[in-house]
């Protein structure tokens, strides 16, 4: 667990992050989203101390930040940068196993490791795991650029736009790997964004700064329903709030029994999102859709239960 | 493309022709100081008809043939018939001449060795191989020639008659030459890596250092040897000790030092340039992972500005080979020893003498150079 209380940073006098408090569980994804300037990367970079703080204290599993040294602190911590940062000299194996080697780990445990990753990246270890970085697409930089920095197991990552250089497709395919691998390994990350779809697509919650503050800090959906006047509601956005918080639900959550039948021409599956859900009903200006699995129908899904989640009223 | 590479083999063809055709092949002279008379490629104890004929034909050969292969090999033979005729002509003027009759190379064989060589170095350059390969197809024809060389071929030439007559003042040369270069490159290195990294993280450093280091590298080499003649002078006569060390006013000691001087700029900025050409996000990462400053140093950003810092010394080594001739003004040994005594005796074979392993060192070295900046690339490069 990540305690942060009165994190404060001055630069020249200016005040770039001011007294910050914040608490990241074991296994939470939490989001620092705001506009270039606000001190989302100043207070992410303060969490491995590659800035000092002024003031404030950064406890992580009830330990004092400062009573480690700097580099034991960092290689305790996965650091996943903004531009990948792959080291183009050296292979998709030497890169993974950078940490590691710092922690000096054995040749052959190093090497199990870097080989299970890539597997979990889904990256075959004897074709990429002597290639060099140029040698791979944007797209799987950035899956070694993760894997890297989970190498050695560190109690959290600490993502800066770690999905920022790439095309929307590849993005969109990276965030869901992102979440496939959390519900399997379990990752604590604190992720710095200024976008704030990929903050709803991979945040447990989501903390909106602007000018060195904390304005709100809540889950996704809260956010959406009970946002604060002012930046926030700007920032967040309310025109498609509704579709937003469709998107964060699941068709199995609404499912109705249904009789078994093989699949209609249009259906959704139980894992897809209440807003393509919402889409396709709108398409066939229909009521109700079947849910579909292996090709049979399992369940139906109501369109006045999907309005219901996403209208006004607590979450 | 092909035209092009036409055109350019034609620039090679056309000036070697000309040079063969209008200046002489050989040169004759009764002694070794007076003047010649020339002798033109197709007389018959110059190239001969034949010879000419076959010559002509292959640089004609370099601008006709499609492939750059069969160009380079055009290229390679005529330089090799180049110097067998030169070695055949030698020998049989001086069957019929005096002993002390000197047959050197004309004017005409110079523009042309000179063209081919540059025909061949296009071709090879347009086949783009690797540094290695290109070592292997420049090493083979070198190793014909010094088998030509060991077996007599040119000993009639007067460039070798001057060589016989040296042998010991050349081998002293070539010694004092490489202690010269790598006598001034070692301190240099030691002094300019940590002073191009003082530079790259000292802001005050780098504003101090590099002026400079400008101003060292723009004074003259021989003013450079008489200024450091009076500190030196004065050093050993105050630690006499030092003087069994060969430090002194003259002599290699104040040769040796002036080199590493005009060493330090390319190696100081180099290395500068270098670190500042690592990306920020290389630090950041290897930083932000718990690399230590020095484990950063020494495993990301050296290796990275590698390339660069190579190429400084590159252009160190190369640009003192060239410079050390001049340390035997103060008498500080090295083949400018050969060139200025050529020079005092108006014998221009023994200034050629001491000019050409000059040259021949300098393309060794920055050939074996590229080879090895190359490899440091391998991967480096995105």
């Amino acid at each position: 667990m990540i305690r942060v209380t009165g994190l404060t940073k001055r630069f020249d006098g200016a005040t770039a992050v001011n007294s910050l408090d914040f608490e990241v569980e074991r296994g939470e994804v939490l989001a620092l989203v705001g506009t270039s300037g606000c001190g989302k990367s100043t207070t992410l970079r303060m969490l491995n101390r590659l800035i000092e703080p002024d003031e404030g204290r950064i406890e992580i599993d009830g330990r004092d930040a400062r009573e480690v040294s700097p580099d034991a602190l960092r290689r305790g911590i996965g650091y996943v940068i903004q531009g990948v940062g792959l080291f183009p000299h050296w292979t998709v194996a030497q890169n993974i196993g950078t940490v590691p080697r710092l922690l000096r780990w054995d040749r052959g445990r190093v090497r199990a490791r870097v080989e299970e990753l890539l597997d979990l990246f889904g990256l075959e270890a004897s074709e990429y795991a002597d290639k060099y970085p140029s040698e791979l697409s944007g797209g799987q930089q950035q899956r070694v650029g993760v894997a890297r920095a989970m190498a050695a197991e560190p109690a959290m990552l600490l993502m800066d736009e770690p999905f920022g250089a790439l095309d929307p497709v590849t993005r969109g395919r990276l965030q869901d790997e992102f979440t496939a691998i959390r519900q399997r390994r379990g990752i604590t990350a604190i992720l710095v964004t200024h976008d704030m779809d990929e903050a709803f697509r991979l945040a447990d919650r989501i903390a909106v700064m602007d000018a060195g503050r904390i304005l709100q800090i809540d889950t996704p959906e809260r956010l959406l329903r009970g946002p604060r006047e002012g930046f926030v509601r700007q920032f967040v956005g309310l025109d498609d709030r509704a579709l937003r918080i469709l998107s964060l639900h699941r068709v199995s959550e609404l499912s109705r029994p249904a009789a078994d039948a093989p699949a209609p021409a249009q259906w959704v599956a139980p894992g897809d999102t209440l807003r393509e859900a919402a889409s396709r009903l709108i398409w066939e200006a229909g009521d109700s859709l079947a849910v579909v699995e292996n090709g049979r129908v399992t369940a139906e899904i109501h369109a006045a239960d999907i309005w219901r989640i996403g209208a006004r009223g607590e979450a | 493309m092909k035209n092009a590479s036409r055109r350019s083999a034609a620039v090679y063809a056309l000036p070697a022709l000309a040079g063969l055709a209008l200046l002489p092949f050989l040169d004759f002279r009764a002694n070794r100081i007076v003047s010649g008379e020339g002798v033109m490629l197709w007389a018959p104890e110059g190239g001969s008809l034949l010879g000419a004929a076959t010559l002509a034909t292959l640089i004609l050969g370099t601008v006709l043939i499609g492939a750059q292969l069969g160009r380079f090999v055009a290229a390679l033979a005529a330089l090799a018939l180049l110097l067998w005729l030169a070695g055949q002509g030698a020998a049989t003027l001086s069957a019929e001449a005096p002993e002390f009759a000197r047959i050197s190379l004309g004017g005409g064989f110079w523009i042309a060795a000179a063209f081919a060589a540059l025909a061949a170095a296009d071709a090879v350059a347009r086949l783009s191989l690797g540094a290695l390969v290109r070592i292997v197809a420049l090493a083979l024809p070198a190793l014909g020639f010094g088998l030509a060389l060991r077996g007599g071929l040119f000993d009639d030439l007067s460039i070798l008659r001057e060589y016989a007559a040296n042998r010991d003042v050349f081998d002293a040369a070539l010694g004092g030459h490489m202690r010269l270069v790598l006598g001034s490159l070692i301190p240099a290195l030691l002094i300019g890596l940590p002073l191009g990294w003082l530079c790259f993280s000292s802001r005050r450093a780098r504003t101090v250092v590099l002026p400079v280091l400008n101003l060292l590298q723009t004074t003259p080499s021989i003013a450079m040897f008489g200024l450091l003649m009076v500190p030196l002078g004065a050093l050993s006569r105050a630690v006499p000790a030092l003087r069994d060390w060969g430090v002194g006013g003259i002599g290699a000691a104040p040769a040796i030092v002036a080199l590493a001087l005009y060493a330090l700029l390319p190696i100081v900025a180099n290395t500068y340039a270098g670190l500042v050409g690592v990306p920020e996000t290389m630090r950041d990462a290897g930083r932000g992972m718990g690399m230590s400053r020095a484990r950063l140093l020494a495993r990301v950003e050296l290796p990275l500005a590698a390339p660069v810092i190579l190429t400084g010394i590159r252009i160190v080594v190369v640009q003192n080979i060239g410079l050390a001739a001049v340390a035997a003004l103060i008498g500080g040994g090295g083949f400018g020893t050969l060139v200025f005594r050529g020079m005092g005796q108006a014998a221009m074979d023994l200034v050629l003498l001491g000019t050409l392993p000059i040259v021949a060192l300098a393309i060794l070295a920055s050939l074996m150079f590229d080879a090895i900046i190359e490899t440091t690339r391998r991967g480096g490069a995105r």
